[in-house]
């Protein structure tokens, strides 16, 4: 019995180490991208970018109409910002700014980012239960863009970002540390977008 | 004894985040003359429609080469919100959303461009940390032009500047968004009154 006992114990506390060690947030982006190159200062290029931003209010579907909120006006400013600081982030651009209009001689980007977002139990399990039952909390980001480059035909890109958090009070330090370290969704998916780009010759600067 | 006269003071102070922010300082160019504050009767319908467009808070003022309409769901809010600000001055006897003149009315379409201060984040988290016990002030420049036109095709068209400096008192009230429309209901009293200074408002008014 004792060691039924032990047995068990021992495979929860492994269970909870692999749990701990796989990280309580897990980022995938489809398709996985090139890593993010290096460009040399004098080597970006500008690049614009306009943006249409919709909130699923349910699961990410992209062909629905219904439960889907288009952001507009001071909303859509403050995701232009974040997505602007996420293309100023990959260091790969000399200007990062919002031009509804392209410019015939400007790497152009027309983006429309399309985001859900599931609560779990909106964290009422963790104060229910003091912190012992976990909570799960699911974002899913598609990401698809029109690339116009002078002298170049559109490209069209789309990736897709999950992320999974558990948020649990013994996996507490390693989300903190996630929180500090790891390149948020938005982020890594922007990245992605980058890395292909840049893998496509789009981002060479013309001289 | 002494608790319960410190009692009603720390409840003031414990809802006063609750409340919200209501106070606000309105300038506007041009400024209403005195003699014409009140509004006089008129009996007419409104219809109206609103054409909103945020910018970014730069410099001091508004950043008119980087607009973002107001064309959806805040759009919305922002037309029912000008729509009850007229219908609140007790001016006109019906005022709808809609894009033609009533017959014994006028239209006006209202072009709105305005942009909000944001704060700065280290406001954002002594507001959070003092449950917004401590106060900051934001301001919102904004850009009104009114076009009014009656049935018979005659137009008056009249033009805003404002700056609303709004007291924010909690956490939510630091966005780039207003949650009250007190300056809403001034700035269209303001309209109103240049408006109702037309002799053709005045005239048809009369004649109901």
């Amino acid at each position: 019995m004792n060691a039924g006992l032990r047995a068990l114990a021992t495979g929860a506390l492994l269970a909870a180490t692999f749990t701990a060690l796989a990280g309580c947030r897990s980022i995938t982006v489809v398709p996985e991208a090139a890593r993010l190159p290096t460009v040399a200062a004098g080597q970006r290029r500008d690049v614009t970018f306009d943006l249409r931003y919709d909130r699923h209010l349910l699961a990410l579907d992209p062909a629905a109409t219904d439960d889907v909120v288009a952001y507009d006006g001071e909303d859509l400013y403050v995701e232009a910002q974040r997505v602007r600081d996420a293309l100023v982030a990959t260091g790969a651009f000399a200007d990062v700014r919002r031009a509804r209009t392209p410019r015939a001689d400007t790497l152009h980007c027309d983006l429309h980012v399309r985001y859900a977002f599931d609560a779990g139990t909106q964290l009422m399990s963790i104060v229910l239960t003091a912190g012992v039952a976990p909570d799960r909390h699911r974002g899913d980001l598609l990401l698809e863009a029109v690339v116009r480059a002078p002298g170049r035909t559109q490209a069209r890109y789309a990736f897709r970002t999950e992320s999974v958090t558990w948020i649990w009070v013994p996996l507490l330090p390693i989300g903190l540390g996630q929180l500090a370290l790891q390149r948020p969704p938005l982020q890594q998916t922007v990245d992605a977008l980058v890395a292909q780009l840049a893998a496509d010759g789009l981002l060479a600067a013309e001289r | 004894m002494a608790a319960a006269r410190i009692a009603p003071l720390l409840l003031a102070l414990a809802a006063a985040p609750l409340a919200g922010c209501t106070g606000f300082e309105l300038t506007t160019t041009p400024e209403p003359a005195a003699e014409r504050l009140a509004l006089p009767d008129a009996h007419i319908d409104l219809a109206l429609t609103v054409a909103s467009t945020f910018t970014p808070f730069v410099d001091g003022g508004l950043d008119l080469d980087d607009p973002y309409p107001r064309d959806g769901r805040l759009g919305e809010r922002d037309a029912e919100r000008w729509r009850g600000a007229f219908a609140a001055l007790d001016y006109f006897d019906d005022v709808t959303l809609g894009d033609a003149p009533p017959p014994h009315g006028v239209h006006c379409h209202l072009e709105v461009t305005s942009g909000r201060e944001p704060s700065s984040e280290w406001l954002r988290t002594a507001s959070f940390l003092t449950l917004g016990l401590l106060p900051h002030r934001q301001r919102e420049p904004m850009l009104l032009r009114a076009t009014f036109a009656d049935a018979d095709g005659a137009t008056a068209r009249c033009e805003l500047r404002a700056t609303i400096v709004s007291t924010a008192t909690r956490l939510d009230s630091t966005r780039l968004r207003r949650d009250f429309d007190g300056p809403e209901r001034e700035l269209a009293r303001r309209l109103t009154m240049l408006l109702a200074a037309d002799e053709r408002v005045r005239s048809r008014g009369a004649s109901r």
